[in-house]
């Protein structure tokens, strides 16, 4: 383990100390500060009869879903955009019109148009990560380097070969930090949507989850689902984009 | 020796370019009239702003020339492609998310499909790997292009040009990059690869010495518009040693340019 996780590992033993300590103390009452033990317990619990376990697999197969076709779109609509200037005015437009807009001002809208359902959680979802992964690619795409289209032109590559031997690899590195923000956002968006929207047969997702115990006044279960989402935000952004970047453009010498 | 075949091959006839800047528009080529021979080792020698590469540029086909042809056998060229192949100073040419063996392998397949040929995974790699032991970097084919010096940057980016497997290679400034030692390796492995490969070469340099180095002709440029002086045999035998005769030539075209 590197210096920065031992780093990070002392410091959470530490708040955490800090946590047991102020309970413990008596200072607040134990409904609303809970002692560590008690929102272990309660963790544990919520894992073991099931019922976390089927929340997080709905949140995080709502998640997939939406992370995935928002990609699709939003390579799509760059790509459109940086081979057409007429649909780059459109596409750009569009995203300098939605992209300002968050996502939680749009769940009233949506609860009528779509109700309550998975679809406007997933509308949701994309709303939040089309546009700034849409502004990204832009970005990447408008900066790789002259040299390699003259050297497109040169070999003589069509649009498609273009596209995936050079446009693409050439901007990932924009491509990779547009799906953090993506993540980031769409992580957010979720946990909110699902809080606003509610359950279908009793799945509603992480954010209902905490919703629900917050209803019963159950606060270490509160406290349980705000560490799944947490450990889930860490696990994703930590690991999975540390490695997707350490397997491609670290490697390539196109990240520092 | 490149067998250099006497009739006119690659033909520029009346060429003109201007570029619009702020205060109007600034004449950089004007009048250019040359004839290139099949095979042969051509360098463009100039100061900067002589419109060197600009000319390059337009026998690439990146650029269009205001009025004038471009001929080859005859036939007018209007669009960039592999028979004329750029080879560029930017070592940012290279594809760094390739390593170097598929930057290698990219030019094989471009040229393959030009071709309409259809090679297998095994015989693009053999191609790719000829080409790489050729610029004697066979070690580094598992390399990325972060990890090489300038110079081997370079040679990668000279194999990938020969491996597109065009007739003429152009070369803009290729070795200006890199220090000195490493540039005359660079110079001495070119020299050596075009008396062993048929290709015709135009070089783009504003180094003298490299021009005699390097070419059978030297083709001096002035600036303010960019026009060709006139055009200079190079007859010293290979390999070119510094000789007496290396320096009289040198000091001759350095007089030339100043006047």
């Amino acid at each position: 383990m590197s210096n920065k996780y031992w780093q990070r590992l002392i410091w959470i033993i530490v708040l955490a100390m800090l946590w047991q300590l102020t309970a413990l103390s008596g200072t607040f009452s134990e409904m609303i500060f809970p002692g560590l033990d008690q929102i272990f317990l309660a963790l544990i619990e919520s894992l073991e009869d099931g019922v976390l376990i089927k929340q997080i697999g709905f949140s995080l197969s709502i998640i997939i879903q939406g992370l995935f076709i928002a990609t699709a779109a939003a390579l799509i609509l760059a790509l459109t955009a940086y081979f057409s200037k007429s649909a780059a005015g459109l596409i750009e437009t569009l995203t300098a019109l939605a992209h300002p807009l968050p996502g939680i001002a749009l769940m009233p809208l949506i609860l009528i148009w779509f109700g309550s359902g998975k679809t406007a959680i997933l509308i949701v979802i994309i709303h939040s990560v089309l546009w700034p992964l849409i502004l990204n690619l832009n970005t990447g795409f408008n900066s790789i380097p002259d040299i390699y289209t003259l050297i497109a032109k040169n070999y003589r590559l069509n649009k498609l070969e273009f596209m995936f031997k050079i446009l693409i690899p050439a901007s990932l590195p924009y491509f990779i930090s547009g799906l953090k923000i993506a993540w980031a956002r769409s992580w957010r968006a979720l946990i909110s949507a699902e809080m606003l929207f509610g359950a279908i047969n009793s799945l509603g997702g992480l954010g209902w989850y905490i919703f629900q115990k917050r209803v019963f006044f159950d606060l270490p279960g509160v406290f349980a689902g705000i560490i799944v989402i947490i450990v889930i935000g860490v696990t994703v952004e930590d690991f999975i984009f540390k490695k997707l970047e350490t397997k491609t453009v670290k490697k390539w010498g196109m990240l520092k | 020796m490149g067998n250099v075949k006497v009739s006119s091959y690659l033909e520029l006839k009346n060429i003109n370019k201007s570029f619009k800047t702020e205060k109007g528009s600034k004449i950089a080529l004007n009048n250019i009239n040359l004839q290139i021979k099949e095979n042969e080792f051509l360098t463009i020698l100039g100061p900067s702003g002589c419109g060197k590469s600009t000319l390059l540029k337009i026998i690439g086909g990146f650029i269009r020339a205001d009025s004038g042809q471009l001929l080859k056998n005859k036939k007018e060229l209007k669009t960039a492609g592999l028979d004329r192949i750029m080879l560029f100073q930017d070592f940012e040419q290279l594809f760094p998310w390739q390593k170097v063996i598929g930057n290698v392998s990219f030019a094989v397949k471009a040229a393959a499909k030009n071709e309409k040929d259809k090679l297998t995974k095994a015989q693009i790699k053999e191609k790719s790997l000829k080409y790489l032991s050729e610029v004697k970097l066979t070690d580094y084919q598992n390399y990325y292009p972060h990890q090489l010096s300038g110079g081997m940057k370079q040679r990668v980016a000279l194999a990938r040009t020969l491996a597109a497997g065009g007739e003429i290679m152009l070369m803009d400034e290729p070795f200006g990059s890199v220090d000195s030692q490493t540039r005359q390796e660079l110079q001495q492995l070119l020299a050596h690869l075009w008396q062993e490969e048929e290709r015709t070469i135009i070089f783009v340099t504003h180094a003298i010495r490299e021009a005699v180095f390097l070419s059978e002709r030297i083709v001096l440029m002035k600036n303010e518009p960019g026009e060709i002086l006139e055009v200079v045999e190079n007859k010293l035998p290979h390999p070119r040693g510094h000789s007496s005769q290396f320096n009289q030539l040198f000091e001759e075209l350095q007089a030339r340019l100043q006047d």
